[in-house]
């Protein structure tokens, strides 16, 4: 656990000093938290929160796509990755490290989303009180909504994580890397849609805590994957130029 | 007891497909020796390198590092710089040697104390807090070589420590690695291609050309094995005579003349008194006489155009 701490450190130490990254999932909170909720603020309080779920998850898988590409595609290009792999860490607390780095990233950016969906609603509230139908300040979300964001989401996430790690691993250029990285990303929209689309208006426990389930068993078949993808020999022979 | 071999490697062989870039490869290395491993690009410098580290596995043969297997507890024994410097460009000096010092589990006090005795050593001290990533590559490769020695590694992979490097730094990284085998009994392998900094420092040499290893000895004796014998005598002139007595001597085995120059290979090291005799004795004035000896690289080169 220590060492896989020590890789994961050294992950925060990098992303800090990497300012444009750190912009980048700053405005991702501020398009998916803000821009788009706010824009379904007409249909009503059940529609803005069941619609706003898909936005805020999103913002945490697109930070996922990015980070995962930067933890491990960029440093197999830069050649850091042959050196770590030089020393007495094991291939599990290096692939772990990184993989705990990026989903805390994501699920901060998930925190930052929701934080500036609470704020642009609360302030649209107090300019125009009936902006929002069934709704007043302090506008809040359900518990749902949190479960599903910090329970389920943290499971979309992880999916991503790995899907992101396979392809890292695997391609030779940093466009298609973040390209593959995206479009890994597509699948999820399917149980993302069905949530919104089945569970309209109102969300229920019982789909959330299905689809829980069946991520659960995604990930265990995506980490699985990508962990036995992830071997010094693999790595050292798909250095990119 | 501590092992004797600091890294012994047996048939160690490695296929990339149609392609054996490492046949049957077999050496050891003693520990506190310098040793050099010589050989053109792609002659499997590299990919050796990689199997002793553990990061590609042979298809057949075994390597051994301080009597370890290849894996997490040898890797624990080896301080290493390749052929990228590996160094994280966000972050800064001290951070990049701090990272690598947890890895090794140096607890923090001696870490700190350990770190920035390598970076006063290396000159970077000043410029510990600056991101590397700006660094030249001589600056870069200093600070590399110090992640290397973090650890007190008992062996050191160095990958060409020296490129890059001006000639002060240059020299003080070449001292560091007398030292550190004289002094403190490490073991240094080294990879370059750099022939006279492999005579000047290294104990012992290892050619390898096409995934097979041609040789491994010291580099004198090498090259008392490799040289044959040549004398070179500058004279007041010669006559016709003059090189003719010296050709019908037993020792002599060839003779170039070369103005008043005089160039004879020997087929056996042989004193020159005979020689110088036999010219004064035919009138012949005798100024210098030299012995000379071939470089490893006139060996190296010899040795390679062999083999191609």
């Amino acid at each position: 656990m220590r060492e896989i701490l020590v890789v994961t450190r050294k992950e925060f130490r990098e992303q800090l000093r990497q300012r444009r990254d750190v912009l980048r999932y700053i405005w991702f909170a501020v398009v998916f938290g803000g821009l788009f909720p706010l824009s379904s603020m007409g249909q009503g309080h059940e529609a803005l929160v069941v619609g706003s779920l898909p936005w805020l998850a999103y913002a945490g898988i697109v930070t996922a796509s990015g980070t995962t590409v930067g933890a491990f595609f960029l440093e197999r290009q830069r050649g850091t990755l042959e050196t770590l792999l030089a020393t007495p860490l094991s291939d599990l607390a290096i692939f772990a490290g990184k993989v705990i780095f990026s989903l805390f990233i994501s699920l901060l950016s998930v925190f930052a989303a929701v934080a500036v969906e609470l704020l642009a609603v609360n302030v649209a509230l107090l300019a125009a009180p009936h902006s929002l139908r069934g709704a007043s300040v302090p506008f809040n979300l359900p518990p749902l909504v949190y479960f599903a964001l910090f329970v389920t989401g943290p499971l979309f996430l992880v999916y991503v994580i790995g899907a992101g790690t396979l392809i890292s691993l695997r391609v030779r250029s940093i466009r298609t890397a973040n390209l593959l990285g995206l479009l890994s990303t597509l699948p999820l929209a399917v149980p993302v849609g069905l949530v919104a689309l089945v569970a309209r208006p109102g969300l229920n426990w019982g789909f959330v805590v299905a689809l829980t389930g069946v991520m659960v068993v995604v990930d265990a078949v995506a980490l699985r994957l990508a962990l036995g993808l992830f071997s010094r020999e693999t790595v050292v022979l798909n250095i990119p130029s | 007891m501590e092992h004797p071999w600091a890294i012994q490697a047996e048939g160690l062989t490695r296929r990339f497909g149609a392609h054996t870039a490492l046949d049957n490869l077999s050496f050891r290395i003693p520990r506190g020796t310098i040793f050099g491993f010589l050989g053109p690009n792609g002659a499997g410098k590299t990919t050796t390198v990689r199997l002793l580290l553990g990061l590609l596995r042979p298809d057949a043969g075994w390597a051994r590092i301080m009597g370890l297997p290849v894996g997490t507890e040898a890797r624990r024994l080896v301080g290493v710089l390749l052929d990228r410097d590996g160094l994280y460009d966000n972050l800064s000096a001290w951070d990049n040697l701090d990272f690598y010092g947890q890895i090794h589990r140096l607890a923090h006090p001696e870490r700190a104390k350990r770190i920035e005795e390598l970076l006063r050593f290396s000159g970077l001290w000043e410029r510990r807090s600056e991101l590397v990533g700006g660094w030249s590559k001589g600056m870069r490769q200093k600070l590399a070589l110090a992640r290397a020695l973090l650890a007190d590694p008992p062996l050191l992979i160095l990958d060409e420590p020296t490129a890059g490097l001006d000639p002060a730094s240059l020299k003080m990284v070449r001292d560091l690695i007398v030292s550190l085998a004289a002094d403190r009994q490490r073991t240094i392998f080294l990879c370059t291609h750099n022939l006279v900094e492999a005579e000047r420092m290294c104990n012992q040499v290892g050619l390898i050309r096409a995934g097979r290893l041609l040789l491994q000895e010291e580099p004198q004796a090498l090259r008392l094995r490799m040289s044959r014998p040549q004398v070179t005598i500058t004279t007041g002139g010669l006559s016709g005579e003059a090189v003719a007595a010296v050709r019908r001597l037993p020792v002599v085995q060839d003779v170039a003349v070369d103005g008043a120059d005089l160039t004879l290979t020997l087929r056996e090291p042989a004193d020159s008194e005979a020689i110088v005799a036999t010219l004064v004795a035919e009138g012949v004035g005798v100024r210098e006489v030299r012995h000379a000896t071939r470089s490893l690289e006139d060996i190296y080169l010899e040795l390679m155009q062999e083999e191609g």
